[in-house]
């Protein structure tokens, strides 16, 4: 089984140049070995990006926030929790780029796919309520609540790219989100 | 639904103009500092911090506006200011007195607060864009009122430089400068000054020192950039 | 009832709960022992109060959690009521949305 999915405006050769690049490059296996790493990681990559605000402190709870769901959902899924995730930063001036690059298994490609043509289609206010019911019976997972808010209450544009792994098993999975810088600015 | 601006891409056509205008978003204040960090860096070796400042540590403060000049979309010069904290006052020394004694000699002292200062500060062109004069005119819209003043801010302008920039770029452009101080002894300036080029802290006192058309020359602007010439005022004019 | 780790603090007090520092634990499932007893506290009493104003993140597990608890007042009935406050981006961004979840909820922010 094979998906192919695109979500938003993924513009993979954009030639906007940026201002500033940071990446991190890691093993899943290093985050859910001790995963208090993740809030520690996007705190540090918070903290890196606020440095450019003028309201550095009202910027950090907003990007670590963001970027701590991008990188819990991309540890969480990977397949492989030693083929590594990579999360990159990449600030444009007027908004911020966040990626996420992971690869997952099928079963979770056909179900990403399916929960963001529900957020392509339907009221998000309305999605947010029915995955927050529909986790209360589920034992599982939560199910692109992390998402749900980045775009509902964080003003994010999301970008995702879900395609079979090249040369593997399963699915490369890459998620974008990006921030405006002025509105993170603001105090 | 992500949506990155497109990038402004003219080509570039002779003869090119310059476009000036303030810094407004946080975008525009980040290719700022980022452009005052890259020559400065280069340079004079130097790196910024907002809350640790250590001039012998070669650590420089990053001005509190910028002024913008860009060349076929892309940001070729900066001019900053410091606004709450200036750096003549913060190193150099300067007191209130000293900005008094000047107004008073000039028989202005009614005329400005001596609490109000600004300065313009690391004014920077991007290297492969020397000798098109664009350093002068970025010098020359940074002493402008858009640039300096506010409703609510009438300023006496300071100033810090070697005593070649003050040669070289004040004295040509007809504005007067009002000696303050000597400029003390820093780590951070031991490539821009040198014992027959020494560093001082001055006073320009806009309406009377600035010549008129530089002063009332509005922002945003574009002017015309002739070819390349040489003789354009060095990289960074000060440190 | 007292929950103490070096990231997070919880403690109860009759109808009053409180929640301090970081909630970041990896899957609704881990929050279990932290949003159980709270409601117990909850059925235990008639009505139900939840201080978050010290909580500076709580990721979407965490969330999902407090959901769980709003749904729980929901179903009984009663008054819920949390404490949040607009310094602190994820409350003012997220919380009052879970108003949509019962009629009876309230979220003061501070």
């Amino acid at each position: 089984m094979s998906v192919e999915y695109t979500f938003g405006t993924y513009d993979e050769d954009s030639d906007l140049p940026s201002i500033s690049e940071f990446e991190v490059r890691f093993m899943p296996l290093d985050l859910v070995a001790h995963w208090r790493r993740c809030g520690m990681t996007a705190d540090f990559l918070a903290y890196f990006l606020s440095h450019a605000f003028r309201n550095p402190d009202s910027a950090l709870g907003t990007l670590s926030t963001v970027i701590n769901e991008l990188l819990e959902n991309a540890v969480k899924f990977s397949a492989d929790k030693r083929v590594p995730v990579v999360l990159s930063l990449s600030h444009f001036g007027e908004v911020i780029g966040i990626t996420a690059t992971n690869t997952c298994r099928d079963a979770h490609a056909e179900r990403f796919a399916g929960f963001l043509e529900r957020l392509r289609t339907e009221d998000i206010d309305d999605l947010f309520v029915s995955q927050i019911e529909h986790n209360a019976e589920s034992a599982q997972g939560e199910s692109g609540l992390g998402i749900i808010t980045m775009v509902k209450d964080y003003g994010a544009s999301l970008a995702v790219r879900i395609t079979p792994a090249e040369g593997g098993e399963g699915h490369d999975v890459v998620v974008r989100v990006v921030l405006n810088a002025e509105e993170l600015d603001r105090a | 639904m992500t949506t990155v601006p497109a990038p402004t891409r003219t080509t570039l056509a002779t003869p090119s103009t310059l476009t000036l205008r303030l810094a407004t978003s946080t975008g525009d204040r980040m290719r700022a500092e980022y452009l005052i960090s890259d020559v400065y860096n280069q340079h004079y070796d130097i790196v910024f911090s907002r809350d640790l400042v250590d001039l012998d540590a070669r650590i420089e403060p990053y001005p509190d506006d910028y002024l913008l000049a860009y060349r076929s979309g892309q940001l070729v010069a900066v001019a900053g200011l410091y606004v709450h904290h200036t750096y003549v006052q913060q190193f150099g020394g300067v007191t209130r007195e000293d900005i008094e004694r000047e107004l008073e000699k000039a028989g202005q002292l009614g005329a400005y607060d001596p609490d109000v200062a600004v300065e313009i500060t690391k004014l920077t062109v991007r290297p492969e864009y020397t000798g098109e004069r664009i350093g002068m005119h970025i010098f020359q819209a940074a002493h402008s009122a858009s640039f300096l003043t506010r409703e609510d801010r009438r300023p006496v302008l300071l100033v810090c430089a070697n005593q070649r920039v003050f040669d070289h770029l004040h004295t040509p452009a007809g504005i007067t400068t009002r000696f303050l101080r000597e400029f003390p002894d820093y780590a951070v300036h031991d490539q821009y000054r040198s014992p027959d080029n020494p560093m001082s802290s001055r006073l320009i006192i806009p309406e009377l020192d600035i010549p008129r058309e530089w002063w009332e020359n509005p922002l945003p602007r574009t002017v015309g950039l002739g070819t390349r010439t040489e003789g354009d005022p060095a990289a960074t004019e000060d440190a | 009832m007292n929950i103490e780790t070096d990231d997070f603090a919880v403690s109860i007090e009759g109808d009053r709960s409180r929640l301090v520092g970081v909630l970041r634990l990896a899957t609704p499932a881990a929050y279990k022992k932290i949003f159980d007893p709270l409601t117990d506290a909850l059925t235990a009493n008639d009505a139900f109060t939840v201080d978050i104003v010290e909580v500076k993140f709580m990721n979407s597990s965490g969330i999902t959690a407090l959901s769980r608890l709003v749904l729980a007042a929901r179903q009984q009935d009663k008054p819920l009521t949390i404490l949040g406050t607009e310094a602190v981006a994820w409350q003012k961004k997220t919380i009052t949305s879970l108003k949509r979840l019962h009629k009876k909820l309230t979220v003061e922010l501070s």
